[in-house]
Parts: C-alpha cells; structure tokens; sequence
C-alpha cells in the first residue's frame, strides 16, 4: 500500500516537471471555477462587501487625512449612515408609502391604456410573438404579482435578502477596519523579489478600480440627470424613475442603455399610443447615449478603461452567467484589472529573466 | 480660544492616531517632501505601503526596473554597485533617509543594489501615486519637482567633486 502511493506520489512529480507551468495554472484556474460555482452565493457577497468597502474607504481615507484613528473612522462612517437611514425612513418612507398606493390605485387604468394602446398592434404578424408576450405582461400585472406571490421560491429569496442585508455590513466593516492589518501580515509574507510587483499591482488596481467605480457613481448620476430632463421635456409620465432607471442601466455597457430606452419607449408607446412619441424616446436615448460617450464619460471615467469591444461583450456575458446582473456590471472593471494584472506580471517575468540571462551567459564563459 | 482649542484636543485625543506621530515626524524630515503640508503628508501616509526586512536581504537588484521610491521607518541599508569584478558600497542609509527616487522620475533600471544592514522597516511609495500627486496640484507638483531637481543638483556636485578628485590624484 505504502508503495503504492509512493509510486503514486513520484508519477504526480514526473508529470509537475514535465508539464507546462501555464497547464499547470489552467488546471488550478479550473479548479478555482468549480469550487466558486458551488459557493457562487457567498462569493458574490464578498464580491458586493469588497465593492462598497472600496467605494466607502475613500472617506475613510479622508478621515485619516486628519489623524483620525482607522477604526474611530468606520464607527463615525457606520453612525453617520444609521442616522441618515433614520432620517430618510421619517422623511421619505410616508413619501414612498403614498407613490405605492397611488401607483397601485392607477394600475388598473394603466393596464386599460396599455390594452388599448396594444390593440392596434395585435394583428400584425410581428407582433404576435413578442409583444403578445409583452401585452400579457403589462395588461394583467396582477397575474404577474400573483404568480410570484405564490411562489414557494419566494421565502428562500426573502431569507437570502435578510442574509445580505446583515451580512454585507458586517463584512464591510472589518474590510474597511482591518484592510492595513491584512495588507501588512500579506506584505511580511511576501518574499523581498515580489515586494516591488505586488505594490505595483495594488496601486494599480486602487487607481483602476478607484477612477472606474467612483467615476461610474458620478456617470450615472449625470445621465440619471439628463435622461430625467428629456423626458420630463417630452412629456413622458414617471421621467424621475425612469431616468433613474436609465442611470443605473448604464452601468451595463451596450446592453443597459438599450433596455431602459425599450422601457421608455413602452411607456411613451402606452402613453401616447403613437410611434411618434417612441420616436421621439428613441431619439433623446440617442442624444444621451452621445452626450454620456463623448462628454461624461471622459471626464469621470476618462481613457483608464478601455476594451476591445468583443472581450467586453464576452466579459459582460461571461460576467451574466457568473453572477447575473451585478456581474454584467463588474463585468469590464474586472476584466481590465486583470488585463492590467497580467502585464504587471509578465513584465516582472521580463526582468527576472533580463536580471538571470547574464549571469547564466558569464557561467557558460567560465564553465 | 486657546484654552478651548486644547480642550478639544483633549476631549477627542482618544480618536487621533497616535502611531502616526513617528511616521508623519519622519515623513517631514525627507528632503523630498520639504515644504508639503502635514495635510498632504498625511495624505501621502495612506498611501505607503510597509514592509519589513530580514537582515542580508535584498530590496532590489542593480538592473531591476525601479517602479517605488523607499522611506527607511527603522534599521539601515547598504546601497551597492558591481565594479567589475568586486562589490562596492556606496552609501550606508539610516533611519529617516529615503533611496530609489530616481524610480519616480524614470522606469530605467536601478543603477545600484540596496540590502538590509539589518532587520529594516521600509515605507514603499509606488510611483503611479507619486504622479497622481504631481497631477492633483500645480502648487504642489512645482514644490515636488523643485525638490527632485535639487537632489539631482546635489548628486551632480557629489559626482562631479568625486571625478574631479579622481583626476588630481592621477595626474
């Protein structure tokens, strides 16, 4: 038995010497995926913790920028949003409570002038399809509400909302108290050869991320902003929600903006039952398009994230099948870090190889 | 008003970052960053990343491609270059000196070695923050800069002193 599993041990040794170090990686990488598709829940967890704790240490930082202790910063952070999470639930939630009951109250009327908008459409071969589907949708909402009320999934997902909502906090929390800690034990492991790489690489990553996120945050403000403004100019109904919706779609590059100017159009469509009113949507959503492209764009998120438009549309559709909605966001963020990674990392292999050539050279000489 | 001030001082002195003291007094005394505010310097703390050495052991090689400036917090280093055949040192650094700041200029390969004398706690600036520093203020960057070509007048006369000397002794 003992000799067995030497043999065993000295045929997985053969074959480590004998394969290609970038095998090697494929299979750990592999390796990684399917343990990370089995924990893909807490996985994404961490992943949304490491993003507002990213988002949120940049006032921290600011913090410190006085003197103030690390710690004594999170704790001033966490009070500061209990109290405005207080504030806003005393201000705004009778505020939201009305817009609810106002809304539910007009869904009925909203679903006749959706039938009657529709009704037109209905016998036209194209439509048969799709918008029948849509038709269904939007004229019997409470067929929809009724549907997923009876869900048994239902309870499941509320549980895991609950888990979200306390554990992201948590998670956030000692991410922003202990990251120096954590950076300090990573560094004193580190062997002197790297020290300059890894550096490197964090820098990299914190100005990366740092310009992507922060300026993402400030982008879709913007066009929250201006897509708000047009449609209240148009004189399309709900323009503060849907510009909302429009800001945070476009997070999701190519795809975002396409749906919430379908959602727009639907509602010009309902509204006004004429293609000229989706004309005019189609037309502003353009108009925005172009706006946040040549003139938002370079100046919150500037140049610092560029992708050859196939690998982005891979990433976004690798990013969906990972983790959904939030991986189509990360999605380009993501795939740039590690594409910035990568060159960091075989530019380090560059000179370590630069650095043993003449050595080797000399030894030939003198053998 | 005094009075209040210190009584401020002393009613959040349990919030201020005491360790940061040693750190921003150190920070103050490199050359480089003469005349920056301790607002700026603090800003710059944040930023540094530690790093603590064995003794004999290496933080960069001649040839390496420099990418970060080092700030020695405590312990002392030996820069070395190879003369041919035999290793020469040319300059033993201690606590509060800082090397490598030719890296933030250019990413042309080090022109000499650094090895810890003994257990040494160094502050690595990476040069990406250096420039973000450069860029965020003409005040600021003018002083930066100011300060680097002051250096570089200093190691210019060092050489130029050393190669003057060396030509005396031979003629």
């Amino acid at each position: 038995m003992k000799k067995a599993e030497e043999m065993l041990f000295r045929e997985l040794r053969r074959v480590h010497h004998q394969m290609p170090r970038w095998v090697l990686l494929l299979i750990a990488a592999g390796v990684v995926a399917v343990v990370a598709s089995y924990t893909i829940g807490l996985l994404a967890l961490l992943v949304i913790s490491v993003i507002f704790a990213y988002l949120l240490s940049a006032i921290i930082s600011r913090m410190q920028y006085f003197g103030i202790k690390r710690s004594v910063a999170v704790i001033i952070l966490y009070s500061t949003a209990l109290l405005i999470f207080i504030a806003a639930e005393i201000l705004f939630l009778p505020w939201l409570k009305h817009e609810t009951a106002l809304l539910a109250a007009r869904l009925p009327e909203f679903s006749r002038q959706a039938e009657e908008a529709f009704s037109g459409l209905k016998g036209h071969p194209l439509a048969a399809g799709l918008v029948g589907k849509i038709i269904e949708g939007v004229t019997r909402p409470g067929h929809l509400v009724g549907t997923a009320l009876n869900t048994p999934e239902m309870f499941s997902q509320a549980a895991s909302f609950a888990f979200a909502i306390v554990l992201i906090p948590f998670f956030v929390f000692f991410l922003l108290k202990d990251w120096p800690d954590l950076l300090k034990a990573i560094m004193r492991r580190l062997p002197a050869a790297y020290v300059e790489t890894a550096v490197a690489t964090l820098a990299e990553i914190d100005i990366l991320a740092g310009k992507y996120l922060r300026g993402l945050v400030i982008d879709c403000l913007s066009v929250a902003g201006i897509a708000s403004l047009g449609l209240w100019s148009l004189g399309i109904v709900y323009p503060i929600t849907l510009g909302i919706i429009t800001g945070a779609a476009n997070v999701i590059p190519y795809v975002g903006p396409v749906l919430s100017c379908t959602a727009a159009s639907l509602i010009a469509f309902i509204q006004f039952k004429s293609l000229g009113a989706v004309a005019n949507v189609i037309m502003l959503y353009i108009v925005v398009k172009i706006i946040d492209d040549f003139l938002v764009q370079p100046l919150t998120i500037g140049r610092s994230v560029r992708l050859h438009p196939m690998l982005l549309i891979i990433s976004i559709i690798a990013g969906q099948k990972l983790f959904g909605i939030l991986g189509m966001v990360l999605a380009v963020p993501a795939v740039t870090i590690l594409q910035k990674v990568l060159q960091i990392i075989l530019d380090h292999r560059q000179r370590t190889r630069a650095r043993i050539a003449p050595a080797t050279h000399m030894q030939k000489i003198i053998v | 008003m005094p009075c209040s001030g210190t009584m401020m001082k002393k009613l959040f002195e349990w919030a201020i970052d005491k360790g940061n003291d040693e750190r921003l007094s150190l920070l103050q005394k490199v050359s480089l960053f003469k005349g920056l505010s301790n607002k700026l310097l603090l800003k710059l703390m944040v930023d540094l990343v530690e790093k603590e050495y064995r003794q004999g052991e290496l933080i960069f090689a001649e040839g390496d491609t420099g990418k970060a400036l080092y700030i020695i917090l405590n312990g002392s280093v030996e820069i070395g270059k190879r003369c041919g055949n035999e290793d020469r040192i040319l300059a033993t650094l201690s606590t509060g000196s800082f090397f490598g700041e030719l890296a933030l200029i250019d990413q042309v390969p080090r022109f000499a070695s650094a090895t810890a004398r003994e257990t040494t706690t160094l502050l690595i600036m990476y040069k990406s923050y250096f420039d973000d520093l450069i860029r965020a203020d003409t005040a600021i960057s003018s002083r930066l800069l100011l300060n680097l070509v002051e250096l570089l007048a200093t190691y210019v006369r060092k050489n130029h002193a050393a190669y003057s000397c060396d030509r005396d002794e031979k003629s």
